[in-house]
This record gives structure tokens, C-alpha cells and sequence, in this order.
């Protein structure tokens, strides 16, 4: 007598047969997966699926090849909640990234404006000698009689390289570019004929000897020192103050006379042939710190999002709605964070850090 | 609806309400058409659980919905041709992504996301004459992204199941005819001393059947998320940050649980055969700790082994 294989019984005795605890009618949809991976349930819920999956293979093979196709930012920024660790102090939220890109790229900036002001005023802390009336010029120009900066001769003396007792006009004071007043020393020749000097160079120009090219000179230097070009600054402001720092002035002891090393780069100032822009840098420059404050406005950083254009300001982004609305602080991983729109979860998550987010009425600060 | 359900009815209308509200597009959804879910989202979450739920319970838990995707999901279901294309365009490269992370190949992966978007839509008509889509099972607690995720995984997994059993496949083996095969491997030196006497052989293996039955019995004491966690992580191959994110705790916090675990299975198994199985002291330390250093493992590959068989058990059940 032959029996039929019994497809039903033999699949409800195989899933009894462990022991398993896990019948048919439990095992959890991907609803309740889903939801489990998202610590979305309740406790009495959580603990009822924890032990069917501790005991149902099947399941849980879902449930870890469903975490494993979240996307990474997501398990992150999971990992990153379900930290134990307490809230960091505002000294150390600097230091988490992305904060840190801005932290450090703030610390870079703060450091090279210092340093160029501390250089520049070297520079220009010479104009409050004797020359300073004659300083009181008009936009530099190069004149037939200097050579332009691009000729290393009459621009560079470096500490290794003497050059030739070339007239004054030749010094490298004339370079094509503006200069702060130089001070009023005797002597300029000696710049071209001793060697190098033990002294720290000191950014200055030296007075040639010769009255009419001293005016000349004098013509060409502006009336104040300027800082670094912020970025975004045109080219010509930007080789202007290159050249301003790469001029070979020389370093100059009291009144003695010059003592020798000039501080140069090694390298030559690229600078425009059209020496029209001499005239339009100074011109710029003494707009220089009036725009400051514009270029800074201009240059807040901001980010589209979701079809919503955010601007970052303090740290902060904000939505282009936000008009000092009550702001509702919810943080992210929290229930209410979890209760959150999808659109506003997705752009939070898009832009990361503490985002402010206008939802219908609502203004929420999410961090 | 259910008499729970009854009982919170003015609480559940005001919550519906609400939440069509906070809903960026409710795409033109009414309260009648939202409420149904939301009654089955309450029954099979709050009230299964907690029979008593208080009606500040049943507010807070329809305030957790997701609002957009539940209406995007119901916007679908009345066939809304917008938002089925909101959906698609948005939600395939979930999809695809998923598929593509479980699939052999890209054309199984193509194969297998036309699948779910074909379950999505429905391929049966019900009663009424409605499609029978899977959407319908989508209660807005978790993110539609995750339960498409789920609904990938699930439909891959049984595939492989259905496909596996078509396969002749080998009877599952216990942990002792595992640590048997292994004395076929130089390295290991045998797992069972190579002698030919008999009832040493037999002796060795009554041993490692003490020892299987040990484990099991100390696997099953563990707690359901030690459980959960042990064979999260040495069958399913989940990482500690992974671990972490899921029950949510550090990742140093889940390999310390794991450690632990460890300590309390040694000291269960260890017990176990004491007591029940009569082993001498001198004999629990030998087999543990030098039988196993002769194989080149430690006592957590044993339970790896010996879980890895349960495993297959199940898998091929």
C-alpha cells in the first residue's frame, strides 16, 4: 500500500522538531522586521521578537541581511546615537567632524591673517620714519628707469646671489609693484655689495641715493599696507600682495647704513605685464576693508537641499523659512526625532550637524 | 474593528486627524481613508502587547507613525497614479540597492526587484475586486525605505530556502561528526586522538557528545537577547558596530556582552559536565583547555562550531 507524501504534515513537523519555540502563525512580517532593525517597537514588542529570533534562523536571516542593506550613513548615525557616552562639551564639539573640516580650516585662516598682518606691519611699520611725507603718493608706477619684478636682477637680492653695482633706480625697491615707504638710509649700494648679513631681515625698502628716483620711488608707494587677499579676490589684488611680499627689500639696521641680507622668496614674483593694474589694485585696496565685511556675507555657506536652499550661519543651517520662529529642539535617534516627517529626517540627515527646519508651522532645531 | 479599538475611538479620530496634518502631502487623503490602518498598526503593536494602553498611549503611538510614508503608501493603494510614481522614483534605488547586495548577479538582482515591485502592486485581486498588494501590510512604524529593505530580504531568503530544499542536500551534522571530519585535517591533529583501539575511540567520542549536549544546554539558559546576540554574531556574521546600532549600545558595549557570554557559557558547560555528566575536575580542564589548544582553537570556536551546526539545522529545516 503506498502512501502519499504528506507535503503539510512534513512541514509542520520539521519546524516543531527543534524545539524552536516559533510556530507558522509567529514568525514576524517585514513590517515588524523593519521596524525591530529601527529600534521602532516597544519594549514588550522588542523582547517578544528578540526571542523568536534567538531561536528562529530563518528570521533572523532576514533580520541581519535587512541591517545589511541600510545604508551606511544610516547605521552610523545609529552607531553614533546608541553611543553610552554623555553629551560632549561645546570645546569638544569642535573637534567632531564634519565640525573639525571647519574648525581647522577657521584655525588655518585665523593663522595666515595673522601672520600676513604681523609681516605686513613689519613692512610698513618702516613708514613712520622720516620718508613718510614723501610716501604720501598716487597709485605706484614703474617707471623706464626700474626694471619690472620679473627680472630677477633688480628685484631679488637674495643672500646668495650679489648683484652688480646697478644704479639705485635699480634696487629692488623698484619693482613693478607698490611698496611700502621705505625707510630713509643712506647707502643703498652697500645692499648690492656686501654679502649676506647675519641679521633677520627686516621688510623694508632702502632709500636710493639719488633725489629724483628716491621721488620716483616714493611716487609708487602706497599709503598703507594691505592684508591678505580673502578668497575670491581678484588676481591682481592677489599678485599685488604677492609682490608685496616678494619684493627683495632689504633688511636695515638703525641709520648706519644697510647691512646686507635681503629677504626674498627664491622664487619670482609672477607678475602682470599690463601695469595698468597698479593704478586699479590701489584703488582696491583702499576699498579694501569696506567690501571685508560683503565678500564675508557673500561667502556663507549655503546648500540646496530637498528643493530648499539652506544657509549655514554660526554652525547652524537654516531654512530659508525660518523668521525667528519658536525653535523646537529635538535630537536625532530620539522618538521624536523618529515621529519627524520623512522629508524633514532626510534633509537633517542630508546636511548633518544642528539643523533648523521649518515644517508646516513649526520651527525644529534638530541636532 | 476590535473592542479595544471601540473603547479608544474619539482618541484614535483626533490622532488620524493630527497626523494627516503633519503630513507634508497628505495627497488628498481623508481621515476614513487613514483610520483603518491606523486601527491596525495600534492593534498589532500597542494593543497585542499592552491591553490596557491609556489613550495618551494610543496618541503618542500614532504620533510616532511615519506620517509621509503611510500616506504615500494608502495614496498608492488607491491607485494614485502621482504617487505611485513618487514612489517608484524615489524607492527603487532602495530597491535595486538591496537586491543587488543579496544577488549572485546583476540580472538575478534585476530579476529579483521586479519581483518585489510586482508584489508591491499586486498580482491578485481579493474579495472585492482590489488588488492584493503587499503595500497593504506597511503600518507606518518603521521607514518605508527599512521595510522595503525587509521586504527584499524576506522574499530572497525564502527563495534560497525553497531553492535549497529542491537540492539534495546532506543530513545535518552534529557537532561531533564536524570535530570527526577535522581529524582529516593535518593541521588540527585530530580533534579525536588517532588510535586504533576501539573503545578509545568510543571514548572520545562519548566525550565530545557530553561536551555538544553541554553547550546546548547552556546556549538555551542564556537570555533571549544573549541569545540573539551570540548567533547574530557568529552565524549571521554581524559586526560589533552593527550589533551596537541594532539593540542600541556602543560597540564596546556589545563585545563586552559578547565576553561575557562566553565566561557564563564556559562556566555552564563546565558545570554541566560536572554534574551531570560526572567529569572529574582533572578532566573538564583537560578536554577545555588542552584538547582545544590542540585543535588550535578556543573554546569560542567550539561554541562557533557547535552553533553553526544548530544553525544549519534550522537553515535547512
Amino acid at each position: 500500500m503506498d502512501f502519499e507524501f504528506d507535503n503539510e504534515m512534513d512541514a509542520i513537523l520539521k519546524r516543531t522538531r527543534a524545539g524552536d519555540g516559533a510556530t507558522f502563525e509567529t514568525h514576524p512580517d517585514a513590517d515588524e522586521i523593519a521596524a525591530f532593525t529601527e529600534r521602532a517597537l516597544s519594549d514588550a514588542s522588542r523582547q517578544r521578537l528578540t526571542a523568536h529570533f534567538a531561536d528562529c534562523g530563518r528570521c533572523r536571516t532576514i533580520l541581519s541581511t535587512t541591517f545589511v542593506f541600510e545604508p551606511e550613513e544610516a547605521t552610523v548615525a545609529a552607531a553614533a546615537v546608541s553611543t553610552e557616552t554623555a553629551p560632549l562639551p561645546w570645546y569638544r564639539k569642535l573637534f567632531v567632524f564634519p565640525q573639525l573640516a571647519y574648525t581647522m580650516g577657521a584655525l588655518a585662516l585665523l593663522f595666515s591673517g595673522f601672520f600676513g598682518y604681523v609681516v605686513l606691519k613689519n613692512v610698513g611699520g618702516t613708514n613712520d620714519v622720516a620718508m613718510a611725507p614723501k610716501a604720501k603718493s598716487s597709485a605706484p608706477t614703474q617707471t623706464a628707469d626700474t626694471k619690472p619684478a620679473n627680472a630677477p636682477a633688480s628685484t631679488n637680492t637674495t643672500t646668495n646671489a650679489p648683484t652688480n653695482a646697478a644704479p639705485a633706480a635699480n634696487m629692488p625697491v623698484a619693482a613693478a609693484t607698490t611698496r611700502p615707504t621705505p625707510v630713509e638710509v643712506d647707502g643703498a649700494e652697500d645692499v648690492e655689495t656686501r654679502g649676506p648679513s647675519a641679521t633677520p631681515p627686516v621688510t623694508v625698502a632702502v632709500r636710493p641715493k639719488d633725489d629724483a628716483t628716491r621721488d620716483k620711488v616714493a611716487e609708487r608707494e602706497p599709503e598703507r599696507v594691505e592684508p591678505l587677499p580673502l578668497p575670491g579676490q581678484n588676481q591682481s589684488q592677489q599678485v599685488y600682495n604677492n609682490t608685496q611680499r616678494n619684493d627683495g627689500l632689504g633688511s636695515v639696521p638703525n641709520n648706519s647704513g644697510v647691512q646686507g641680507t635681503l629677504s626674498s622668496p627664491k622664487t619670482e614674483p609672477k607678475v602682470n605685464e599690463d601695469r595698468s593694474y597698479d593704478q586699479k589694485s590701489v584703488d582696491e585696496t583702499t576699498r579694501g576693508a569696506e567690501s571685508d565685511m560683503a565678500r564675508k556675507k557673500a561667502y556663507e555657506p549655503s546648500k540646496s537641499v530637498n528643493g530648499r536652499n539652506f544657509t549655514k550661519r554660526a554652525g547652524v543651517w537654516y531654512d530659508p523659512l525660518y523668521k525667528n520662529q519658536t525653535q523646537i529642539k529635538v535630537r536625532r535617534g530620539s522618538d521624536e526625532y523618529k515621529a519627524l516627517d520623512a522629508d524633514v529626517r532626510s534633509i537633517s540627515e542630508k546636511l548633518g550637524g544642528t539643523v533648523v527646519i521649518i515644517s508646516g508651522t513649526k520651527a525644529y532645531r534638530i541636532e | 474593528m476590535s473592542a479595544i479599538a471601540v473603547k479608544h475611538s474619539s482618541v484614535i479620530d483626533e490622532s488620524v486627524a493630527k497626523l494627516i496634518s503633519r503630513a507634508a502631502d497628505s495627497r488628498g487623503l481623508t481621515a476614513d481613508d487613514v483610520r483603518p490602518r491606523v486601527e491596525k498598526s495600534l492593534t498589532k503593536y500597542l494593543f497585542r502587547d499592552n491591553e490596557n494602553a491609556s489613550p495618551s498611549d494610543v496618541r503618542t503611538f500614532v504620533d510616532e507613525l511615519r506620517a509621509d510614508d503611510l500616506c504615500l503608501v494608502l495614496a498608492c493603494e488607491k491607485n494614485d497614479s502621482a504617487a505611485w510614481e513618487f514612489l517608484v522614483s524615489t524607492q527603487d534605488s532602495t530597491v535595486r540597492s538591496a537586491a543587488r547586495k543579496i544577488a549572485s548577479s546583476a540580472e538575478d538582482a534585476d530579476d529579483l526587484a521586479s519581483s518585489i515591485w510586482a508584489e508591491l502592486y499586486g498580482l491578485k485581486h481579493d474579495a472585492d475586486g482590489k488588488l492584493k498588494s503587499k503595500l497593504s501590510y506597511y503600518s507606518g512604524r518603521g521607514s518605508l525605505g527599512g521595510w522595503l529593505r525587509a521586504i527584499v530580504a524576506q522574499l530572497a531568503i525564502d527563495e534560497f530556502r525553497k531553492q535549497s530544499k529542491l537540492v539534495q542536500v546532506e543530513e545535518p551534522r552534529e557537532f561531533d561528526n564536524l570535530a570527526s571530519e577535522s581529524t582529516e585535517k593535518q593541521e588540527n591533529r585530530g580533534f579525536l586522538s588517532q588510535r586504533d583501539n576501539p573503545e578509545d575511540i568510543f571514548g572520545d567520542k562519548q566525550m565530545t557528545g557530553d561536551v555538544s549536549k553541554a553547550l546546548k544546554t547552556a546556549i538555551a539558559s542564556l537570555g533571549d537577547e544573549d541569545r540573539l546576540l551570540l548567533k547574530l554574531y557568529y552565524f549571521d556574521e554581524m559586526k560589533l558596530k552593527d550589533l551596537g546600532a541594532m539593540f542600541g549600545y556602543h560597540e564596546a558595549t556589545a563585545s563586552r556582552k559578547l565576553a561575557r557570554i562566553q565566561v557564563d557559557l564556559r562556566k555552564t558547560v563546565e558545570k554541566t559536565l560536572r554534574e551531570v555528566h560526572r567529569w572529574s575536575e582533572e578532566e573538564v580542564r583537560r578536554y577545555l583547555t588542552e584538547t582545544a589548544s590542540k585543535l588550535g582553537i578556543s573554546l569560542e570556536r567550539l561554541v562557533t562550531l557547535f552553533i553553526f551546526a544548530l544553525i544549519m539545522q534550522d537553515f535547512l529545516r
